[in-house]
């Protein structure tokens, strides 16, 4: 007997390929006994789900050997860096062991005793025993091997937050450091005798494949939303009509890749006409 | 780390021994884990380079604190480096799919310059068919199937990611799969042609 294929057979086709109906369930046999698009479509979705899983092991496979082949990366300090902090994180001290067992084997809780997903310093939650002869004073470099880990692992913890406290800021054209450093860098910054133009960022540079985009926004009290001026350039100067362009000014040049979710990297500055700031005062 | 009954990679012996902290195997650690970055690196060139080294340093620590939370789950069923792997590539599909809600770096006059949108990451797989089909199904759809077979994910798991329904999201996974039949299909057609 056959049917025909309507909307009912989509959802059986949606079930097969989602896999909440598989070849052993009696719906499979009926369906695809009774409707030979059903039973097509079937073979074409499983076809298309294999071609898939082996481009996946495909790509999984090349990049593999790749790293195998690779080099030691530069981030490999990186790496040690945290695993050795780590490592020391779970470097607490335990009471000696009556059998003073020294085993690294002994140390490692099976894997069933062991929660699935502890928290990190968990990872080794016994050091391997102290001898029965240990003193007060032989566990003195042990603690000092403790400090000096938790100090190891601090100063990790805090050049990670430095790094992106200075994303930030050097995205917003400033240093934790060094203040608003974008002043220095985009000209003109300032009062600006005559007109604005030429716009220069000659000390920024870009990286390949990668564009500036000047913008230039009114900066009087009537300013607008809509900039004066939104352009990409690969120079590092703008020349153009400025005369136009109202008393005050605020400007930013933004450098990342077109078509690129966010910049790398922003610097903004403040112009203003000589003669409007001798009138404010 | 139940490993019995199977052929047990060697990796899961230095694993063992470093988190024992056996000075020797926590180097042998520090090699393997340094696979991190470089899959990060080369999956990065492969779809055409949208993370900036700033951006893979961040993924890298990210995908590392992610893989030493669950490296007690590592069974040794195979090399550490091919485990990793599936860290990596989910911890980089996220950050995708961050950056693809961001507010975009472009400006209007100059759409042109638009023709490589970074996350679609098809644009530089042209050796595989698959995945250039598979960037022209609608974004959700190629989303879900990328979710599915690329990143390994169940379809609660996905639904959980977007914010959808299962059945919404099993029914995007149908069609679109629907969908990338006919475009294998034609692809493969024009290719003999």
């Amino acid at each position: 007997m056959t049917t025909t294929h309507d909307s009912e057979h989509d959802e059986f086709l949606r079930a097969v390929a989602c896999g909440d109906i598989d070849a052993s369930d009696v719906r499979f046999e009926r369906q695809t006994a009774s409707c030979g698009r059903c039973r097509d479509q079937v073979a074409a979705l499983r076809d298309t789900q294999r071609q898939l899983d082996a481009a996946e092991q495909r790509e999984r496979d090349q990049i593999l050997r790749e790293v195998e082949l690779r080099p030691v990366t530069r981030m490999r300090p990186l790496v040690a860096d945290f695993v050795r902090a780590q490592l020391a994180a779970t470097d607490t001290p335990t009471l000696p062991r009556a059998d003073g067992a020294q085993s690294a084997e002994r140390a490692e809780p099976a894997a069933s005793e062991r929660p699935a997903a502890a928290p990190i310093p968990a990872v080794v939650p016994m050091r391997p025993a102290r001898s029965r002869e240990e003193t007060p004073a032989t566990r003195r470099p042990a603690r000092l091997r403790t400090w000096i880990a938790l100090a190891a692992a601090a100063v990790v913890v805090f050049a990670w937050l430095t790094k992106f406290l200075r994303q930030d800021e050097a995205a917003a054209g400033r240093s934790p450091i060094l203040g608003d450093t974008s002043k220095n860098e985009l000209d003109p910054n300032g009062p600006v005798r005559g007109e604005y133009e030429p716009l220069t960022w000659s000390s920024l540079s870009t990286e390949p494949g990668e564009m500036f985009r000047v913008i230039v926004w009114d900066d009087t009290d009537a300013a607008s939303p809509t900039p004066l001026l939104d352009k990409l350039t690969d120079e590092k100067e703008w020349f153009g009509e400025t005369k136009h362009w109202p008393d005050r000014i605020r400007w930013e040049v933004h450098i990342g890749e077109p078509g690129a979710p966010s910049p790398r990297l922003k610097k903004r500055a403040n112009a203003h006409r000589a003669a409007a700031d001798s009138s404010s005062r | 780390m139940s490993t019995h009954g199977e052929q047990i990679h060697p990796d899961l012996r230095t694993v063992e021994r470093a988190l024992a902290k056996d000075a020797e195997a926590v180097e042998e650690l520090i090699e393997l884990l340094d696979c991190i970055p470089a899959i990060l690196h080369a999956r990065n060139l492969r779809h055409g380079g949208c993370f900036t080294e700033d951006e893979l340093v961040d993924l890298t620590q990210t995908t590392l604190a992610s893989v030493w939370r669950k490296l007690e789950t590592y069974e040794g069923r195979g090399s550490l480096q091919s485990w990793v792997y599936g860290y990596c590539i989910r911890h980089m599909s996220n950050a995708f799919r961050s950056k693809r809600r961001e507010p975009r770096f472009t400006d209007a006059d100059t759409l042109a310059l638009e023709v490589h949108e970074a996350p679609r990451a098809a644009d530089s797989h042209d050796f595989e068919p698959v995945y250039r089909c598979l960037a022209q199904l609608e974004p959700i759809q190629e989303c879900v199937i990328r979710m599915k077979h690329l990143e390994q994910r169940t379809f609660e798991e996905i639904a959980a990611v977007l914010e959808t329904p299962t059945g919404t999201v099993k029914t995007h996974y149908y069609r679109g799969l629907a969908r990338l039949r006919e475009l294998l299909e034609r692809n493969f057609k024009e290719s003999f042609a």
